[in-house]
């Protein structure tokens, strides 16, 4: 007998049937549509790391007592950062699996990716979807800490040189200062660095980079505005 | 059950196959037919299995080729859709043995031999020096490297159809050919790459 016909025959003996051609468009659209949402995904994630920039802005790095690392590591919007690496990788994983990405290096859809990732993050950034994400976060998710709530403590520790609240009165080289937990602080401003945006006229929000000279006297080097909204603790 | 008349394959494209097949079974014989003999050769330099396991995988292939026919992308040369199956298939059978290849003779076809070693470093090699060659070193050879010599100058494969059947890019194709090359270059001045053997 020859070959042909064994196969023929096993074929026809155990009654194999050739999978439906539907499993195989399906399967290779699953993927295709797995790799958009996970480039989305990614996307979301990278356009609130932009956002948690622009709230809280790096250069805040440099006034630190702590290392420039530790400061860094602190600002740094670690939950979206994961959230962006988990997904580009995820989404390189899934376009590998679609039919004809073995045409291409593994390097070149992990550019493509990146590329699309910043390309819509920074659009939907600029479009306001970051700030949007980010407060529904913060409404929905109870152990979510916000950027607003993260800005907030790492401009409140008067110890290690940050100060910030509302402008409560304003005396020649003194200003009164109250921060975020009610706490009423006289703040020295002989030689500080009052950037030219500021106003500090009674209720505006400031914040601030110097010395604790005492549990509510501080030295100001740096006064800069708050810039958005209200401090909030939890 | 009457055997298929194989003179019934004579003239049918490789789509022609494939769409009887899928409305008569007894055409899929042409396509067994028409590859049984390459894939046997084929499974046999990749894995330097014996006539009875090459026979084992071969059956096991064709049927995923059957079960699978639907999904036969027409993008692809059929010939580098069911090479690519059936390599599939012998490195998933030989993942099972640890001493895949090794201390294994692999039979060669001369004319082949000096296909291989054509470069003009190597092309003063007599031909029983050159099997020598062939026979100690493919063996030992990684896997992703013996078979990229085995589809191209075994199997006359072009870089493009070895690209398709073992999934990776042509560039990649084009480097581990070349680093294989060097080895056995390297091996004829009684060196050799060991990043590459087994």
């Amino acid at each position: 007998m020859s070959n042909a016909q064994k196969i023929l025959d096993k074929i026809k003996g155990d009654q194999i049937q050739p999978n439906p051609r539907w499993t195989y468009t399906y399967k290779e659209w699953l993927k295709w549509i797995a790799y958009i949402v996970f480039i989305g995904i990614g996307s979301m994630a990278f356009s609130v790391i932009l956002f948690s920039i622009s709230v809280n802005g790096f250069d805040l790095v440099q006034h630190f007592k702590h290392s420039v690392w530790e400061s860094f590591l602190v600002l740094l919007p670690i939950l979206w950062l994961s959230t962006l690496v988990f997904f580009l990788g995820a989404s390189v994983i899934s376009v590998m699996q679609t039919g004809r990405a073995y045409k291409y290096t593994l390097g070149k859809w992990l550019s493509l990716s990146i590329g699309l990732s910043l390309t819509l993050g920074t659009l939907f950034f600029v479009t306001g979807g970051a700030k949007w994400l980010e407060h529904t976060f913060e409404t929905n998710i109870e152990s979510y800490e916000s950027l607003l709530e993260k800005k907030t403590a790492i401009w409140s520790q008067p110890n290690l040189g940050t100060l910030s609240g509302e402008v409560q009165d304003s005396i020649g080289d003194t200003i009164i200062l109250k921060d975020w937990k009610g706490a009423v602080w006289t703040i020295h401003i002989k030689n500080t660095h009052i950037a030219p945006s500021v106003d500090l006229s009674i209720g505006n929000l400031i914040k601030i980079n110097g010395n604790a000279l005492g549990d509510t006297i501080f030295h100001a080097e740096k006064i800069r505005p708050w810039g958005g909204s209200p401090g909030k603790c939890k | 059950m009457p055997s298929f008349r194989s003179d019934a394959c004579v003239g049918l494209s490789d789509k022609e196959i494939i769409q009887f097949s899928l409305q008569d079974i007894d055409f899929f014989a042409c396509v067994v037919l028409k590859y049984e003999q390459r894939l046997s050769s084929y499974i046999q330099k990749i894995s330097q299995s014996t006539e009875a396991e090459a026979q084992d995988i071969l059956q096991e292939a064709f049927i995923k080729i059957w079960k699978n026919l639907n999904g036969f992308d027409e993008r692809l040369s059929l010939d580098s859709w069911i090479f690519r199956i059936a390599h599939n298939e012998t490195i998933s059978f030989w993942r099972k043995k640890t001493s895949f290849g090794k201390d294994k003779i692999v039979s060669t076809d001369n004319e082949k031999i000096k296909y291989l070693l054509s470069d003009e470093e190597i092309s003063d090699f007599d031909l029983e020096q050159a099997e020598n060659i062939i026979e100690k070193i493919l063996p030992s050879l990684k896997q992703e490297y013996r078979e990229v010599l085995v589809l191209k100058y075994l199997e006359d494969k072009s870089y493009e159809e070895i690209s398709d059947i073992l999934k990776i890019p042509e560039g990649t194709v084009a480097t581990r050919i070349n680093r294989a090359k060097k080895a056995f270059k390297s091996f004829s001045h009684g060196k050799i790459d060991t990043s590459i053997l087994n």
